[in-house]
C-alpha cells in the first residue's frame, strides 16, 4: 500500500537576488498514515520548506508530493487552498493567534471553514482548556496559545497535522506539555503528525525521524520504540 | 551624519514606496486645497488691486450735492497725502437704441456718459482707438454681456425722452471708436438710475469737451500711498481714514464758498424782483381803487336816474288818471243823451212806423179809389158803347117798354116775339139800371174820393210831424256824434299823452337798466381785474417766496465721499472674495484633518514596523536624535514635496476656476495666481508639524524603551471586548466572522476615526458638490417652469394705461387678444426699487403690480418653498420673495421700505413670503399700490404672455415685434437658456470640489488599506494558512473597510447636508436665491461615487492581499 505522506525528488529553488538558492534539491521520503513523525535538521537544511510545500503553503518546482494518494504537487492555488482548509491543521511556532478573538472564537475561525470540524469548545476541553475559553491570546501563557493553536489545528478535523517548532518559543516544561499533547493527540485519535524543529532530542518520541541536511533528507529511521515524552530531556 | 546612515534613509524612502506616495498625495491634496482656496481671496483682491494700481483707479470719489468747482478740485489737490484731483463729469441719459430689434431688456436705453479723466481711472483699450474728439466715445465693455453696439455706431441722445440733455451735454451724439474695460466698473450689477427704466445699460466714456455743465459731478482722487499700498489691507484703510476726515474739514468751507457762489446772483436778482413786486403792487393797488370810485360814481348817477324816472312815473300816472276821469264824465253825459237819443229815436220809428203805416193804407185806398174809379168808368164806358148815353137808354126802355107791351099785347102767343121783345125789355133794363147803379157809384166814387182827400191831409199833417221829430233827432245824433268825436279825440289824446309819457319813462327806464347793466358789467370786470391782479400779485409774491425759499433751501452743499472701499461694486467684490475665504476655512479642514492623520497614522506604522531596526541602531550607539532625525528627515521631505506639488497646483487651479465662476458678475483682468509664499509657509509649516509631530511622537514612545526589549519582538496588542458585546442582542446575531469585523474595528480608535473622517469628508464634499449643482441649476427650472407659467415677456415703449391705451397699444392688444395661439395675457408694471428694513441691509427689487389682479396666479405661482402651500395673491399688503425676506429679516406683519428711482419712500406691511429664486420681486396689488403711492397709477410697461401648447413662439414674438409700440420680446424659453449658460460655469467649480473629494477618498481608503494590512500581515497569512480562499481573505480584510466606509458615508451624508448649506448661503449671489435642497439622485450620486471608491481601492488591494506569503506566518513576530 501507497504510504500515506511520499515525497518523491521533491526540488525548491527560491531565488533572492540575483542568487538560486536550493532549498530542496530532491527530497525523498514518506510517513505512513498514523505516525508521529519529527523532521529534523539545522537551520537552513530545508526543513521549513518541507513543511511549506507539504502543508499546501507553496509548491516545489520538481517531483511530486502525494498525501493520501492525492498528488498535492500538482494542485493549482485553489485546489492547494481547498487541501490546507481540509487536510491540514497547522501549529505554528509563534502560534499566530488572532489576536482579536478569545481562545474559543480562534479555534471556532479554523472550524467555521471546514466541512467536517469537530466542536471547537469539546476541542478545547480536549486541549485541557475548559477554563479559558472566553479569555483573549493576551491574557493566556505561551503554552495556552499553544494549546489554542493546537485545537484550532484540531478542531478542522485534519488529515495531517503540522508543526512547526511547536515548542521554539515555549519554555521547556511547557514545551513538554505540548509534546505530550501532540502525541497524546496522534495516539489518541490516529492523525498524522508531522513535527518540524531542530532539537535532535525529541526525535526519540517520532515513530519516525528524517533528518534533513543541505536540501537533502540525510537519513529517515522509523522507531520501534518511542519514548514518552516525560523521558525526553534537552 | 555617517554615509552608511544617509544611505539607510535613502533606503528607507525605497522601502517605503506606498506610504510615502500616501503622504506626498494626502498632503499634497490638504495642502492644494487648503491653499488654493485660501489663496484665491488673496490672488483676486490681488490681481484686482493690481488692475487698480496699473490703471490709477482713483482712490476717492468727491461728489457734492450742488457739483463741484475748479476750486474744489484746487482744494482737494492741496491736502495732504493726496496726489491729484481730477474733476470729472458724469451724466445718464437716454439714447435711441442702437439696434432696434434687440433694445435692450427693458425700459429706455439709457447710457450713463463719463468723462475721461487723465491719469485716474485709465482705461484699458480692448478693440479701437480712445476718443479724439467730443463728439466720440469708447463703450466700456461687460464680460458677461456682448457689447451692445459695433465699433463705428453713432448713438443718438434722445432729446425728447430727457430734456435735460441738452443743457448738461454739448454733443448728444456719440461715435463708438473703441472698447475699453474700466476699474471703475468691475461689474455692471450697480447700475440703477433716475432715468427711464431706471437701469444703465451701457457706459460710455468721452472727452470732457462733450459737457457743457458748470460744475463737475465728481472729483477723482489719489493719494501718495495708493501706489505702495494694498487696497484692501488695513494701513491702506487708515490712511483712507485719514483722507477722508482731511476731506471733512475742508469740505464745510468749499460748500459754504459753493453755497455763496450759488446763491449771491440768486439773492441779488430776488431783491430786485422784490422792488419790482411793491412797485406793480402799488400801481396795481393805485388803479383799482380808481376804477372803484369810477364803479362808484356811476353807480350815484344811476340812482339818481332812477329817482328821476321814478318821479316823472308818477306825475304822468297822475295827469293820466286825471283825464281819464273826465273822459269817462264826458263818457257818461253822452252815454246819457245817447240813451235820450234812442228813445226818440224808438218813438221816431213808431211814428214813422204809423206814418208808413197811414201811407200804405191811404195809398192802398187811393189805388182801390182809382180801380173804383177806373172800374166805374170802364162800365160807363162800356154802357156808353152800348147805351150810347141815359138818356139814350131811357128813350130805348120806353121803345122796347112799349114794344113788349104791344108784343105782349099783341102777340102773346108769339113766343119769340115775346121772348125778343122781353129781352129787349130787360136789356133796355140792364140799361136803364146800369145807368142808375153808374150814378150811385158815383156819388159813391165821389164820397171815397172825399174820404181820401181828408185822410191824406191828416197823414201830411203827421208826417210833417214826424218829419219834424225826426230832424230834430237827427240834430240830437249830429250833436251825440260830435259828443263822441270829442270824447274819442279826448281820448285819444289821453291815450297819446300817456303813451308819449310811458315811451318817455321806457326810455330813460331802459336807459337806467342799461346803465345798471353796465355798471355790473364793470363791477364784474373790475372784480375780475382785482381779482387777476390780486392773483398775480399774489403770484409773483409766491414766487418771490419761492425763490427765498429756494435760496433758503440752497443749504449749504454737502459733500459725499465714497473711497474704493464704500463703492458698492468695489466693496461687493472684496466680499465676495471674502466669502471664497470663508468657504476655504471650512473646506480645507477636512482636508487638513485627515490629511493629519493620515500622516500620523503612515508615521506611526512606520516607526512602528521598523522598531526592531531603531533598537539596533540604538544598541549600535546611535544617539536618539540621529534615530529620530532619520523618521523626521522622511517626514519632512514627503511633507515638502507633498506641499510643493499641492501647492503648485492649487494656486494655480483653484483661484482660476473660482475667478472663471466670479466672471459671471465681473468684468476682470485675467487672475494672477503668483505663489503664495505665506500661505505655502503657513500649509507646510502645519502638514510638518503635523508629520513631524507624528514622527518625533512614535520615535519618542519606542526610544524610550532600552535597545534589549526593541529588538524583542513588540508584544502584540491585546484583544479587547468591545461595547457591542454587552449587547447580547446584537452580538449574538452576529456570525463569527462579524463579530471578528467588529471587534477589529473598535480596537484601533485612530484609524477607526481617520476612515470614518476620511470617508464622510469624502461623502460630504460630494454631496455638497451634486448639491450645489442641484442648488444652482434647479434654480432656472424652478423658476421658470414651476413658478413663472408665462412664455413671452413684452415690454412696451410707453406706459400703458387700462383707460386710454394708445392706438399701437390696443392693436398689439388685439393681436395678443385674437391670436389663437395665445392663452392668456397679464399687463403688469415693474418698477425698481430699493428695499430696506429694520437691519442695515437693502435689496434692489422689483415692485411687480398686475393691471389684473385676477389673473395674477395664473401666470406666477406664490407659495411657500418649503411646505408647497399656496400663499394667495397680494391684497392687503406685499407679497415679497423669499431671499429678500431673509436678507432683510422680515417675516410677515413686518413692514418693507421701498425707495422708488425717484426718491420718494413709501412703507408696506408684508402679507406673505413666497418662493422664487432669481432676482427679488415685491408683490401689490394695483389698489394697494394706489393707496400707498398717494393715487398715482403703477407704470404698466410689461406684457406677460401665456401661449397655447405648441405655439411658435418665434414667429409670435416676430408677429408682436411688428408693431413700433413694441420695445421688447422676451422668449422665456431664451431666458431660461442664457441663465442656465451662466450658470453652467459654476460647474467648475464642482467638478474641481468632487475631483478634489474623490482624490481625498481615493488617498484615505487606500492609505488606511495599506496600513491595515501590512498591520495584520501575519494575521492574512494565518488565515490564509487556514485555509480562507482568496476571497474569503479579501473579505476578511475588506470588511471592515466596507463597513467603516458605509458608516462614514452615512455620517457624510449628514455632513454635506451641513456643509452644503452653509456654502449655499456663503456663496449665494444677491440676486438669486439657491436651492436649499439636495435632489435624492445626487445622495445616490455621492454615496455610489465613494461606494465606487472604495470598492475601487479594494480592487487595487486585492493583488496585495493574495500575494502576502503565507511563509510570513511561520516568521517570528516582529
Amino acid at each position: 500500500m501507497e504510504p500515506f505522506i511520499t515525497f518523491k525528488n521533491v526540488t525548491k529553488t527560491y531565488r533572492m537576488g540575483e542568487v538560486d538558492i536550493h532549498a530542496l534539491s530532491g527530497v525523498n521520503f514518506c510517513v505512513e498514515k498514523g505516525e508521529f513523525a519529527i523532521v529534523v535538521g539545522p537551520s537552513g537544511a530545508g526543513k521549513s520548506t518541507i513543511l511549506n510545500v507539504l502543508g499546501g503553503m507553496d509548491s516545489c518546482d520538481g517531483g511530486t508530493i502525494t498525501v493520501d494518494g492525492n498528488l498535492i504537487s500538482d494542485y493549482n492555488r485553489k485546489q492547494l487552498t481547498a487541501y490546507r482548509r481540509s487536510d491540514i491543521g497547522f501549529v505554528f511556532q509563534f502560534y499566530n493567534l488572532v489576536q482579536n478573538l478569545t481562545a474559543l472564537e480562534n479555534v471556532e475561525l479554523a472550524s467555521e471553514i471546514c466541512k467536517n470540524p469537530l466542536d471547537a469548545a469539546k476541542t478545547l476541553d480536549m486541549v485541557g482548556l475548559s477554563e479559558r475559553k472566553g479569555n483573549f491570546p493576551a491574557q493566556l501563557s505561551g503554552g495556552e496559545q499553544q494549546r489554542v493553536a493546537i485545537a484550532r489545528a484540531l478542531a478542522k478535523n485534519p488529515k495531517l497535522l503540522l508543526c512547526d517548532e511547536p515548542t521554539g518559543a515555549l519554555d521547556y516544561q511547557t514545551g513538554k506539555t505540548i509534546l505530550k499533547l501532540l502525541q497524546d493527540t496522534c495516539k489518541e485519535t490516529g492523525m498524522t503528525v508531522i513535527v518540524i524543529t531542530h532539537n535532535q532530542a525529541i526525535t526519540g518520541m517520532a515513530d519516525r525521524v528524517i533528518e534533513v541536511k543541505n536540501g537533502l533528507v540525510s537519513s529517515m529511521h522509523i522507531n520501534e520504540h518511542p519514548v514518552p515524552v516525560q523521558t525526553l530531556e534537552w | 551624519m555617517k554615509h552608511s546612515f544617509i544611505k539607510e534613509i535613502l533606503r528607507d524612502f525605497l522601502r517605503n514606496k506606498s506610504r510615502f506616495f500616501s503622504i506626498v498625495a494626502i498632503v499634497a491634496l490638504g495642502a492644494g486645497f487648503f491653499g488654493g482656496i485660501k489663496a484665491t481671496s488673496i490672488d483676486m483682491k490681488q490681481s484686482i488691486d493690481a488692475y487698480y494700481k496699473e490703471n490709477n483707479l482713483m482712490d476717492m470719489r468727491v461728489m457734492s450735492t450742488l457739483g463741484l468747482t475748479d476750486d474744489d478740485v484746487q482744494t482737494l489737490s492741496s491736502l495732504d497725502g493726496v496726489e491729484k484731483a481730477a474733476g470729472a463729469y458724469q451724466y445718464d441719459t437716454i439714447i435711441f437704441p442702437p439696434n432696434p430689434e434687440d433694445a435692450g431688456e427693458a425700459g429706455e436705453h439709457v447710457v450713463r456718459i463719463r468723462s475721461i479723466t487723465e491719469g485716474i481711472n485709465n482705461s484699458v483699450l480692448v478693440e479701437g482707438r480712445m476718443p479724439t474728439a467730443a463728439n466720440e466715445a469708447v463703450l466700456v465693455l461687460n464680460d458677461s454681456v456682448p457689447p451692445s453696439c459695433e465699433i463705428g455706431d453713432t448713438l443718438e441722445v434722445n432729446v425728447q425722452s430727457d430734456p435735460d440733455a441738452e443743457n448738461s451735454l454739448a454733443e448728444t451724439s456719440f461715435r463708438i471708436v473703441g472698447y475699453v474695460k474700466n476699474p471703475l466698473y468691475l461689474s455692471s450689477l450697480s447700475n440703477s438710475t433716475t432715468k427711464g427704466s431706471g437701469k444703465v445699460s451701457s457706459f460710455l466714456f468721452t472727452l470732457p469737451e462733450a459737457f457743457s455743465m458748470e460744475a463737475y459731478t465728481e472729483v477723482y482722487l489719489t493719494t501718495d500711498f495708493s501706489e505702495e499700498l494694498f487696497t484692501f489691507g488695513s494701513s491702506y484703510e487708515q490712511e483712507m481714514d485719514s483722507i477722508e476726515s482731511e476731506v471733512e474739514s475742508v469740505s464745510t468751507d468749499a460748500c459754504e464758498r459753493r453755497r455763496d457762489e450759488l446763491i449771491g446772483p440768486a439773492e441779488e436778482e430776488l431783491d430786485e424782483a422784490t422792488k419790482q413786486y411793491e412797485e406793480g403792487k402799488k400801481q396795481a393797488e393805485e388803479e383799482l381803487s380808481k376804477g372803484e370810485q369810477a364803479l362808484a360814481e356811476a353807480e350815484k348817477k344811476l340812482t339818481d336816474g332812477k329817482n328821476e324816472w321814478e318821479l316823472g312815473k308818477t306825475e304822468l300816472d297822475f295827469k293820466i288818471s286825471e283825464g281819464e276821469l273826465q273822459l269817462s264824465k264826458t263818457r257818461t253825459l253822452l252815454d246819457e243823451s245817447k240813451k235820450t237819443l234812442e228813445e226818440s229815436k224808438v218813438q221816431l220809428d213808431a211814428a214813422k212806423q204809423q206814418l208808413d203805416d197811414g201811407k200804405a193804407q191811404l195809398e192802398q185806398g187811393e189805388q182801390l179809389f182809382q180801380a173804383a174809379l177806373t172800374g166805374w168808368e170802364t162800365s160807363k164806358k162800356l154802357l156808353d158803347d152800348v147805351y150810347e148815353s141815359e138818356s139814350t137808354a131811357k128813350i130805348r126802355l120806353e121803345e122796347a117798354q112799349a114794344e113788349y107791351d104791344r108784343v105782349m099785347a099783341e102777340s102773346p102767343e108769339d113766343t119769340a116775339l115775346v121772348a125778343q121783345a122781353k129781352r129787349d125789355l130787360l136789356f133796355a133794363q140792364a140799361g136803364v139800371k146800369g145807368y142808375e147803379e153808374l150814378s150811385k157809384a158815383k156819388t159813391e166814387l165821389n164820397e171815397q174820393e172825399q174820404t181820401l182827400h181828408e185822410k191824406r191831409a191828416e197823414w201830411e199833417a203827421g208826417n210833417a210831424q214826424y218829419l219834424a221829430g225826426l230832424s230834430e233827432y237827427q240834430n240830437g245824433v249830429q250833436k251825440l256824434a260830435d259828443g263822441e268825436r270829442q270824447y274819442t279825440e279826448g281820448m285819444n289824446t289821453l291815450l297819446q299823452q300817456k303813451t308819449e309819457g310811458l315811451r318817455v319813462l321806457n326810455d330813460s327806464l331802459a336807459e337806467i337798466q342799461q346803465g345798471e347793466k353796465e355798471l355790473e358789467e364793470n363791477k364784474a370786470l373790475f372784480t375780475q381785474k382785482k381779482a387777476e391782479t390780486e392773483q398775480k400779485l399774489s403770484d409773483a409774491h409766491e414766487q418771490l417766496l419761492d425763490a427765498q425759499t429756494k435760496i433758503d433751501d440752497v443749504q449749504t452743499p454737502t459733500w459725499y465721499t465714497q473711497t474704493r472701499a464704500t463703492d458698492t461694486v468695489m466693496s461687493g467684490f472684496e466680499q465676495d472674495a471674502d466669502r471664497v475665504d470663508a468657504v476655504a476655512a471650512v473646506f480645507p479642514v477636512f482636508f487638513f484633518l485627515v490629511a493629519a492623520l493620515v500622516c500620523l497614522t503612515t508615521m506611526t506604522r512606520m516607526i512602528e514596523e521598523q522598531r526592531t531596526q531603531i533598537g539596533v541602531l540604538k544598541a549600535l550607539g546611535y544617539t536618539s536624535k540621529a534615530i529620530i532625525a532619520k523618521y523626521l528627515i522622511f517626514a519632512t521631505v514627503t511633507s515638502f514635496i507633498g506641499c510643493v506639488v499641492g501647492l503648485s497646483v492649487g494656486f494655480v487651479v483653484f483661484p482660476r476656476v473660482i475667478w472663471k465662476a466670479y466672471s459671471i458678475m465681473y468684468t476682470t483682468p485675467p487672475i494672477q495666481t503668483p505663489f503664495n509664499w505665506p500661505l505655502a509657509l503657513l500649509a507646510s509649516a502645519v502638514f510638518f508639524a503635523a508629520t513631524i509631530l507624528a514622527a518625533v511622537a512614535a520615535c519618542y514612545k519606542e526610544l524610550k524603551e532600552v535597545p534589549a526589549g526593541l529588538i524583542r519582538p513588540k508584544p502584540p496588542k491585546n484583544g479587547k471586548r468591545v461595547f457591542l458585546e454587552r449587547i447580547p442582542f446584537i452580538w449574538g446575531h452576529l456570525s463569527f466572522t462579524q463579530k471578528l469585523t467588529m471587534r477589529n474595528i473598535l480596537r484601533d480608535k485612530k484609524r477607526f476615526f481617520m476612515t470614518l473622517i476620511g470617508v464622510a469628508g469624502c461623502t460630504a464634499l460630494m454631496l455638497t458638490g451634486f448639491g450645489l449643482k442641484d442648488s444652482i441649476t434647479g434654480i432656472v427650472s424652478s423658476q421658470f417652469n414651476d413658478l413663472y407659467h408665462y412664455d413671452l415677456n413684452v415690454v412696451l415703449n410707453h406706459v400703458y394705461s387700462p383707460e386710454e391705451p394708445t392706438e399701437r397699444q390696443q392693436q398689439i392688444l388685439d393681436l395678443l387678444h385674437d391670436s389663437s395661439e395665445v392663452k392668456n395675457t397679464m399687463i403688469a408694471a415693474q418698477e425698481q426699487v430699493t428695499a430696506t428694513a429694520s437691519n442695515d441691509e437693502s435689496v434692489d427689487a422689483y415692485l411687480f403690480v398686475p393691471e389684473n389682479d385676477q389673473v395674477i396666479e395664473d401666470f406666477i405661482t406664490f407659495r411657500d418653498r418649503r411646505t408647497k402651500e399656496s400663499c394667495s395673491s397680494p391684497s392687503s399688503g406685499a407679497l415679497i420673495t423669499e431671499k429678500m425676506a431673509d436678507t432683510l429679516d422680515l417675516s410677515v406683519g413686518d413692514t418693507i421700505s421701498c425707495k422708488t428711482s425717484d426718491g420718494r419712500t413709501v412703507s408696506i406691511p408684508v402679507e406673505g413670503i413666497t418662493e422664487n429664486y432669481v432676482y427679488h420681486y415685491i408683490y401689490l396689488s394695483k389698489d394697494q399700490y394706489a393707496q400707498v403711492f398717494g393715487g398715482q397709477a403703477p407704470e404698466y410697461r410689461t406684457i406677460f404672455v401665456q401661449t397655447e401648447e405648441g405655439a411658435d413662439l418665434s414667429a409670435l414674438s416676430e408677429q408682436i415685434l411688428e408693431n413700433k409700440e413694441i420695445l421688447s420680446v422676451t422668449q422665456i424659453e431664451t431666458m431660461t437658456q442664457t441663465f442656465n449658460d451662466m450658470f453652467d460655469r459654476l460647474n467648475l467649480i464642482i467638478v474641481v470640489l468632487i475631483l478634489s473629494a474623490s482624490l481625498l477618498a481615493f488617498v484615505v481608503l487606500y492609505n488606511l488599506t495599506n496600513i491595515n494590512i501590512t498591520e495584520r500581515i501575519r494575521e492574512i497569512a494565518t488565515i490564509k494558512v487556514l485555509g480562507f480562499f482568496d476571497k474569503e481573505v479579501d473579505l476578511y480584510v475588506f470588511r471592515e473597510n466596507m463597513i467603516l466606509s458605509l458608516l462614514g458615508m452615512i455620517l457624510g451624508c449628514g455632513l454635506g447636508v451641513l456643509l452644503h448649506q452653509f456654502v449655499v448661503t456663503v456663496a449665494e449671489v444677491d440676486m438669486v436665491m439657491f436651492h436649499r435642497t439636495i435632489a435624492p439622485l445626487s445622495y445616490v450620486y455621492a454615496l455610489l461615487l465613494t461606494l465606487v471608491f472604495t470598492l475601487a481601492v479594494q480592487a487595487a488591494m486585492h493583488p496585495r492581499l493574495t500575494h502576502v506569503s503565507m511563509v510570513e506566518s511561520l516568521k517570528s513576530v516582529e
